[in-house]
């Protein structure tokens, strides 16, 4: 234990004093996000604030449900006067999609009868497309729930003036947690996935400071040296994996902090934020050890590490995004760590609390278990003669 | 008092190439073993089994009693390895490499901060200590690699070729401080392919060759064992040269004995033993000696003689 503390500090103190730490782990995840952040954000940046609107209605309650829902998803809302204007402004790319609810339908509750919510969205609405009419899918799906609850305060004498006013309202709080919805507008703001995508791609690098510092001893001699000694070969090993841990999580940590200071990156529950940062740290780590596990030198390591890196990057939709609608590539992208990474921090932006990071977290703890089990058999030979 | 080290019939292969085969010596404490072989012999091979780096493939070490192994931790202690290649770190300063490795072998911050100063100044780093290694030369790197394997105060001191590519004014620093710790009681174990060195520095000596050592003993011994000669040269005048060596050649030990106007020239057993004789039968023939060389065979005639390659090199 005491010669793994003595190997783990003198190895951090050689990887800051070679400066390595502060450009693969710092500088150049930061400069790379700005980057990507400058060129792209406009391209993307109506992405992050979906513009919904709705046809005037008499259905005042629902209109008033919907405009509430808009609102929690951060969703700009307007009131249009007919359909037809409503079709323009989405042509001319004013909305992305609008709603539109018949005037009986809130009265048509009352007798138990659920109408049907449009929706209008344009060709290129994409997700906010989607969003919408998720929207009214989820309401029309909690209002069949709340029917039961209406018609029979209604059948106890209840005036539908009230009770359905009420009812909507409460349908409407519980729509906003319907999983079905989070999933479309569970989307960190493009900032916050620029610099999130940017950090576990380098964190793949990070990751592997401490395994390339053991192949630079074991060629350079003073692994040897060190076996020479009273150490166990599991504590160099591990050594050298903590280093790995712990420039990870200095350089995750600046990362979200500068993320906040400079681009105005947006993350959630800080601790659900901690508990992203150390499995992902920990997946980072596993899939560094396996890689140079296979490699002789620290330089064949990178390249491997390189390859693999960029390949996961790719997938993990660190550099732009992947698609999520099934088919063989969104299901290779949820072998990545960024994947997961991603998907924990937009499950904390969209609101939750630890829990809500809790899947995300779990995958990639797999990621971590795996590849570390994995590499306590390749790596192992590279602390031996 | 008991062997410091202890290895018994090593052997180590590398796929088809048999590196080490059958190894085995002792060193005693305050000895210095030599082992002498040619590239590729095998002394790195037999150094690093024996510091527990290397799984032998047959054989047994023990050092201090104990057994070696990779896995035995507790002995490695015992002992101070000195790699043939550099093993420092070169973005640290010689403090800092000796205060880490001394640190690994279990010393506190206070004791190895004292043996680290006596250290420097033993080879002679005091001045650059706090600079960082790479920017030291050649010489003074090896200096301190040696500093390293020293600096917890082993019974056992392993050099693996530590004067390889260093100047002569380093390397005889680097000699007389070995001098100096085998003086102190510290056991040796000294690998080189330098003849002078082995001559100078080794009480024993192991020649080793392909995986075997061919011969062991000390440089006399092992001359013995081949029976080489020592050449004798005596410079002297008056009396009756050609008749003292007649003489002389009837003593024991005296193989031949010729004679010349400038002196006396014999091949003898073991010069250092016979001189006294020699020099009082040549004073009470009234013959004056004005001075006398010996020239005795050196390992390098030992080690072409075992390992035949001299026949073949001619
Ligand atoms: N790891 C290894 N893998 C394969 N062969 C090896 C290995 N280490 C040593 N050998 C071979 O074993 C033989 C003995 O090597 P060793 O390094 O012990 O020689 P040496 O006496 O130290 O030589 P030198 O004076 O050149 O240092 C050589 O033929 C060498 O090529
Ligand atoms: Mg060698």
């Amino acid at each position: 234990m005491r010669n793994f503390l003595l190997i783990t500090a003198k190895d951090l103190r050689l990887r800051i004093r070679d400066k390595s730490f502060f450009i693969i782990g710092l500088l150049a995840p930061l400069a790379l996000a700005f980057i990507f952040n400058t060129v792209f954000g406009s391209a993307f940046s109506d992405v992050a604030e979906p513009q919904l609107g709705i046809v005037d209605t008499e259905s005042v309650d629902s209109a008033q449900v919907l405009a509430n829902i808009a609102q929690q998803v951060g969703a700009s809302w307007q009131e249009l006067g007919s359909k037809s204007e409503a079709e323009t402004a989405i042509e001319e790319g004013e909305l992305h999609a609008v709603f539109v609810v018949p005037d009986d339908f809130d009265s048509g509750l009352a007798t138990g009868r659920i109408g049907t919510i449009g929706v209008i969205s344009g060709i290129d609405a994409g997700i906010t497309g989607d969003i919408a009419a998720g929207i009214a899918r989820g309401y029309a799906h909690s209002l069949r729930q709340t029917q039961v609850s209406i018609a029979s305060a209604i059948a106890a004498g209840g005036d539908p003036a009230t009770v359905v006013p009420a009812a909507l309202a409460s349908s409407g709080q519980s729509l906003v947690s319907l999983g079905e919805i989070e999933a479309e507008i569970r989307q960190l703001d493009l900032n916050t996935q620029t610099v999130a995508g940017m950090a576990m791609f380098f964190l793949l690098f990070t990751a592997q400071a401490g395994f390339l510092s053991l192949l630079e001893e074991r060629n350079g001699g003073t692994l040897d040296r060190m076996l020479s000694t009273p150490t166990r070969p599991a504590s160099i090993l591990g050594a050298k994996a903590a280093v790995s841990v712990v420039l990870g999580i200095v350089s995750l940590v600046v990362l979200i902090i500068a993320g906040i200071l400079l681009m105005d990156a947006k993350w959630g529950d800080p601790l659900g934020v901690a508990l992203l940062v150390v499995v992902g740290v920990l997946a980072a780590v596993g899939i560094a050890a396996v890689t140079s596990g296979f490699a002789k030198t620290a330089e064949q390591a990178g390249n491997i590490q390189g390859i693999v890196g960029t390949v996961l990057g790719l997938l993990g939709g660190a550099f732009f995004p992947i698609g999520q609608d099934g088919g063989i590539l969104a299901r290779l992208t949820a072998l990545t760590p960024h994947y997961w990474f991603n998907r924990g921090l937009s499950d904390l932006a969209s609101g939750g609390g630890v829990g809500a990071a809790l899947p995300a977290a779990g995958w990639l703890f797999v990621i971590a278990a795996v590849t570390a089990l994995v590499a306590a058999f390749v790596i192992r030979k590279q602390v031996s003669r | 008092m008991a062997n410091v080290m202890e290895a018994h019939d090593l052997a180590k292969r590398f796929g088809d190439l048999v590196a080490v085969d059958g190894v085995g010596f002792s060193i005693a404490p305050g000895e210095t073993y030599g082992l002498l072989g040619p590239n590729g012999a095998g002394k790195t091979t037999t150094i690093s089994i024996i510091a527990g780096l290397l799984e032998a493939d047959a054989g047994k070490v023990e050092v201090g009693g104990e057994t070696i192994s990779p896995s035995a931790i507790g002995p490695k202690r015992r002992m101070g390895l000195v790699p043939q290649d550099l093993a420092i770190y070169p973005d640290l300063t010689a403090r800092e490499n000796l205060h880490f490795f001394g640190r690994l072998y279990g010393m506190d911050n206070n004791e190895v901060k004292e043996r680290s100063n006596r250290v420097l100044e033993m080879i002679g780093l005091t001045d650059r200590a706090d600079d960082l290694t790479k920017e030291y030369s050649g010489g003074m790197k090896r200096r301190l690699n040696i500093g390293i394997g020293l600096l917890h105060g082993p019974e056992l001191l392993i050099l693996d070729e530590p004067t390889v590519g260093v100047d002569p004014q380093s390397r005889n620093a680097i000699l007389e401080a070995v001098e100096a710790l085998s003086g102190e009681g510290m056991a040796v174990l000294y690998t080189t392919h330098y003849m002078e060195e082995a001559e100078r520095l080794c009480d024993r000596v192991g020649i080793i060759d392909q995986g075997r050592i061919k011969a062991e003993g000390t440089r006399r011994e092992l001359v013995n064992l081949v029976g080489q000669k020592d050449r004798v040269t005596i410079a002297a005048a008056g009396g009756q040269l050609q008749e003292a060596a007649r003489r002389l050649s009837g003593l024991e030990g005296v193989e031949e004995a010729g004679a010349d106007d400038q002196g006396i020239t014999l091949l003898v057993v073991e010069a250092g033993r016979l001189l006294p004789v020699i020099l009082s039968e040549l004073s009470q023939n009234g013959i004056s000696v004005s001075g006398v060389t010996i020239e005795e065979p050196d390992l390098e005639a030992v080690f072409l003689h075992l390992t035949g390659k001299a026949l073949r090199d001619v």
